[in-house]
């Protein structure tokens, strides 16, 4: 279950705002990949634990089989990270638009890869803007789950933090079966820098 | 004249900054929705001759109001503010009869911009 959101209704609706705003950049970014129009969702903001990432990625279905990509974002001590999590189906769909081969899991793995580069390159930098943050440095984009059942997807990098807020953004393509959930995740002590930069905004 | 102008976008912070863009001693009468389920209400109810509309949002989205308004003939001129920045969302839009499309965050100059272009400052 995804618990009490420990920020005020103001910061939430802001920072869902400012992901809405990156969330349209990526957005653009994975219809030229794709060369389909991308159906936009709002973003959903939750507070979870790190063993409950699943509760987070609502836009998925339990009995589907997925695929997951992280990457890691630090500014100081301070830790974020972005999740792109597709169905198999999707990465069936989207090798198809790229006429890309994806019989084997390497190859699968990098239609993935590419993807997460599509989305996180463009969404991240808009998000970055906006709140007018420091420098980040960016972990390089790691597979962390390939075709497993959704139920069973974990992403034990975070089992290191208590509480993560979480902002799904669902993508899908116009028409087509392609279902991806981009997880930005941030981490619980590092909410309250999150928090003052978005005040600032207010 | 005063103008009749509706602010319809789910997003509280969007509102403002919408608001905040509006040009100095612009004669307007601002009315909010934050819904697209509002916003046509709004509009059937005389306040958004004049509409600055959000895309995504949740009851009735941006999309879904531009057809009601066309569907129903009702006067309103229409700029959408959005994040979908896809040439394909503006196209539709445009299609659906809005005069304009301004790419979120929107800020004094974009707006601006945008209302001298089509004459609308009085």
């Amino acid at each position: 279950m995804s618990e009490l959101l420990p920020i005020s209704e103001d910061q939430r609706d802001a920072l869902q705002e400012i992901c809405n705003v990156a969330m349209g950049v990526a957005g653009e970014s994975l219809a030229e990949f794709s060369g389909v129009f991308v159906e936009l969702p709002i973003p959903k903001v939750r507070y979870i634990e790190p063993q409950n990432v699943v509760d987070a990625l609502a836009q998925l279905r339990g009995d589907d089989r997925v695929s997951g990509a992280m990457q890691s974002y630090a500014t100081g001590e301070l830790l974020s990270y972005s999740l792109v999590v597709i169905t198999e189906t999707g990465i069936d769909d989207l090798a198809t638009q790229l006429s890309a081969p994806s019989a084997t899991p390497e190859q699968r793995a990098d239609i993935l890869m590419r993807l997460n580069d599509t989305i996180t390159q463009a969404c991240i930098p808009v998000i970055q803007e906006q709140l007018d943050l420091p420098v980040m440095q960016t972990g390089n984009a790691q597979l962390i789950a390939q075709n497993v059942l959704l139920n069973e997807f974990t992403a034990p990098q975070l089992a290191q933090h208590q509480k993560l807020l979480s902002v799904e953004i669902n993508y899908h393509l116009e028409g087509h079966p392609f279902n991806c959930d981009l997880l930005l995740l941030i981490a619980d002590d590092a909410i309250d820098f999150l928090t003052s930069s978005i005040d600032s905004l207010l | 004249m005063t103008i009749p102008l509706l602010i319809c976008d789910d997003s509280n912070m969007a509102r403002k900054q919408v608001a905040r863009s509006l040009p100095e001693g612009w004669d307007v009468d601002v009315t909010f929705a934050k819904d697209g389920v509002e916003g046509i209400e709004a509009v059937r109810a005389g306040h958004g001759e004049m509409l600055f509309l959000d895309l995504t949002m949740p009851n009735m989205d941006g999309y879904e109001v531009l057809e009601a308004i066309k569907s129903e003939g009702l006067n309103s001129v229409i700029i959408v503010i959005s994040g979908d920045i896809q040439p394909e969302a503006r196209d539709r839009v445009i299609k659906l009869g809005a005069l304009e499309f301004i790419k979120k965050p929107i800020n004094k100059e974009k707006l601006a911009g945008v209302l001298e272009m089509y004459g609308l400052l009085g």
